[in-house]
């Protein structure tokens, strides 16, 4: 196990590589193109990840991780904006600050909002960065020691967790994730090698692509909803935003904002590692906090800058989180981490147990790469802001109308294939009836994801010992007890509340 | 848990999808043996299982009044029309009109019947343009993604 020493050392090694000339172009590069796409409604951080994914083919390893993982906290970010100034969350961990950062907005506050978002962020990006290069070595060791029984175990509770946390209702969430294992398992199944569930189409043998599902789930309903709106105008109310230019908060603000911050940072750091929680959760969990350590929790709702402060560092540090499960044992934690996965695999990258042994620069230059960008993502606000206000009063039909071209050419773009275009549509239908419904479409994607890996070593552990075999070994035993208390908490949660009452 | 007017209808299609799925999987059993069909009938169990429980849900909860459903219409009518109708279109056309034609039809179509209020027609299609043609640069040119032709050109 590698000691504190070592890991200062490796982590300072990666930051040297991430800061030669190509990687920090390349981390420029996807901090301003994460930041545009997730200010563009209806795009969000998964959506826009999976659109920017073309853009890494054919570039070295480390410039296509650093330059994903710039998309992905600068995406973050953007939500943010169109939070503040639009009341229009780009993603749902994002709810609150639309809460209140918008009442701030209307109060002339736009700027202190926004500054205090942007700090806020970038200290929590760089303590979950911290924490995260103390912890993942550690745990790739631990990993190590899986084998194909413990890795069907946690699959099983990954996926039981993102199903119970990410749903209003658990049977939701429950449904959702099994329709992912089903379309997963369409294609030719690489155990046995039959074809299952092609019925004759060609273009089903190879699977269907997650990242085509991604985009259709996520960013077309989120457009059908604009649309829905459709006699709202351009997408930015008019109405005094204060001194946008002034995004430097005041001693007030800080005082106010520094405990929230770094509460939030921990809290997103630790509720970002447990899969499915990520940062939706994170931020509702520092929000709750906030308000019931807030001397006045009665301006909670009204523009309170703590509601800003300590949801916003939350859901940025629930991003360093949310990489442990993937970096150390290959499994995304999130629909984000879903995607990145993806990345990774175009490079020829397996994340998990062996990547600190095979990949490690690549994978310390990733890490390092959260501190540059979070930096490059700080400054870049000051002059992105103005340029964020103009696209956000383009009008409603200019930017649906892109979006959906962007989505089409985007996806079209990753196989060349004109049948992973009806792909997308059908992804959207069914993603916009979930929308209805309310059924969270993470899970599906999430499942989507694991399901060969999960099949595959489900399958070598029935073959091993049947199923008894998860009844011997103490971990894999230990992660089913979990999965089963997900699933049982909702009820015992509604028992409790209903004897109290 | 919130309650859709839609949840009794998606119930009964996923309750019925389900048993599709589960047909189809029972169905492996015979052609490729328990290796292939395994997995797909347990994924396919706990689906039905899930869906009926969802229907069971969605029954003993009050059905959603005319209002409601009234809404519902007009926002799937809203979307259906102006959002995924066309890109039907566009998806269909794409092969025989090729890129640049099928995309810049398409926006400009989106863009000027998602217009809030008249306009000139020659404005959405200069959008349309630009958007088709940025789009074009980006991913033909810089991504080098070799874009559909037009069949209808040869």
């Amino acid at each position: 196990m590698a000691s504190g020493v070592d890991t200062l050392a490796a982590l300072y090694g990666g930051l040297l590589t991430a800061l030669s000339p190509g990687n920090l172009l390349a981390c420029l590069a996807g901090a301003f193109l994460g930041q545009l796409v997730g200010i563009v409604p209806g795009i969000g951080p998964v959506g826009g990840i999976a659109l920017l994914l073309p853009m890494i083919y054919g570039q070295e390893p480390v410039a296509a991780l650093i330059m994903l993982a710039g998309i992905y906290y600068g995406a973050m970010y953007g939500g943010t904006v169109t939070s503040v100034l639009m009341k229009i969350p780009g993603e749902n961990s994002s709810v609150l600050t639309a809460l209140e950062g918008y009442e701030m907005a209307r109060a002339g506050r736009a700027g202190a909002a926004l500054g205090i978002a942007a700090f806020g962020s970038f200290i929590a990006g760089n303590v979950g960065m911290l924490l995260l290069a103390l912890f993942i070595v550690p745990l790739s060791a631990v990993a190590v020691g899986f084998g194909s029984v413990e890795y069907a175990a946690l699959m099983c509770f990954a996926l039981s967790a993102v199903s119970v946390l990410a749903a209003e209702a658990a049977v939701k969430g429950l449904i959702s994730a099994v329709m992912g294992l089903a379309l997963a398992t369409v294609g030719l199944d690489s155990g046995t090698g039959a074809l299952r569930f092609t019925f004759g189409i060609p273009e089903l043998v190879e699977g269907i692509d997650f990242v085509v599902v991604a985009i259709g789930l996520f960013a077309l309903p989120e457009l059908c909803a604009i649309v829905e709106r459709r006699g709202a105008g351009a997408l930015l109310e008019r109405h005094g935003y204060g001194r946008l230019r002034d995004l430097w908060p005041s001693v007030a603000d800080w005082r106010r904002s520094a405990w929230p911050i770094a509460r939030g940072s921990l809290i997103g750091f630790a509720t970002g590692v447990l899969p499915g929680a990520g940062a939706t959760i994170a931020a509702f969990l520092s929000y709750g906090a906030e308000k019931r350590l807030s001397r006045r929790p009665e301006a909670f709702g009204r523009g309170a800058i703590e509601g800003v402060a300590g949801p916003e560092s939350a859901n940025n540090g629930a991003v360093a989180g949310s990489l442990v499960p993937m970096l150390a044992f290959g499994i995304p934690g999130s629909a984000t981490t879903a995607i990145l996965l993806t990345g990774f695999t175009i490079v020829g990258i397996q994340p998990g147990p062996r990547l600190f042994v095979d990949h490690g620069p690549v994978a310390w230059a990733l890490i390092a790469s959260m501190l540059v960008g979070n930096l490059i993502l700080l400054l870049l606000n000051v002059p992105l802001i103005g340029l964020s206000v103009q696209l956000l009063r383009l009008p409603a039909n200019v930017m649906v109308a892109t979006v959906v071209m962007v989505a089409a050419v985007g996806v079209f773009s990753l196989r060349t294939s004109l049948f992973d275009l009806w792909v997308l549509l059908l992804s959207g239908v069914v993603g916009y009836v979930m929308h209805k419904v309310r059924m969270p479409a993470a899970p599906l994607l999430l499942s989507l994801v694991l399901a060969p890996l999960f099949e595959r070593n489900l399958r070598r552990s029935l073959e091993l010992g049947g199923a008894p075999i998860f009844l011997e070994r103490p971990v894999a035993l230990a992660l089913l007890a979990l999965s089963l208390a997900i699933w049982l908490w909702p009820v015992v949660a509604r028992l409790l509340a209903r004897r109290a009452r | 848990m919130g309650a859709s007017v839609l949840d009794r209808p998606v119930a009964v299609a996923l309750t019925a999808a389900g048993l599709v799925y589960f047909w189809l999987a029972s169905r492996l059993l015979v052609s490729d043996g328990p290796g292939s069909a395994l997995f797909p009938m347990a994924v396919g169990a706990v689906w039905v299982g899930g869906s009926v429980r969802y229907l069971l849900g969605a029954w003993l909860r009050p059905a959603g009044d005319r209002g409601a459903w009234a809404e519902l219409g007009r926002e799937v009518r809203q979307a259906t029309v102006y959002l995924l109708l066309p890109l039907a279109c566009y998806l269909a056309l794409l092969p025989w009109l090729g890129y640049p034609a099928a995309t810049w039809g398409c926006a400009a179509w989106m863009i000027r019947t998602l217009s809030e209020r008249p306009r000139h027609p020659l404005v959405p299609m200069a959008q349309g343009a630009l958007v088709a043609g940025v789009l074009y640069l980006v991913f033909g040119g810089l991504l080098g993604v070799a874009l559909p032709r037009a069949a209808l050109a040869g």
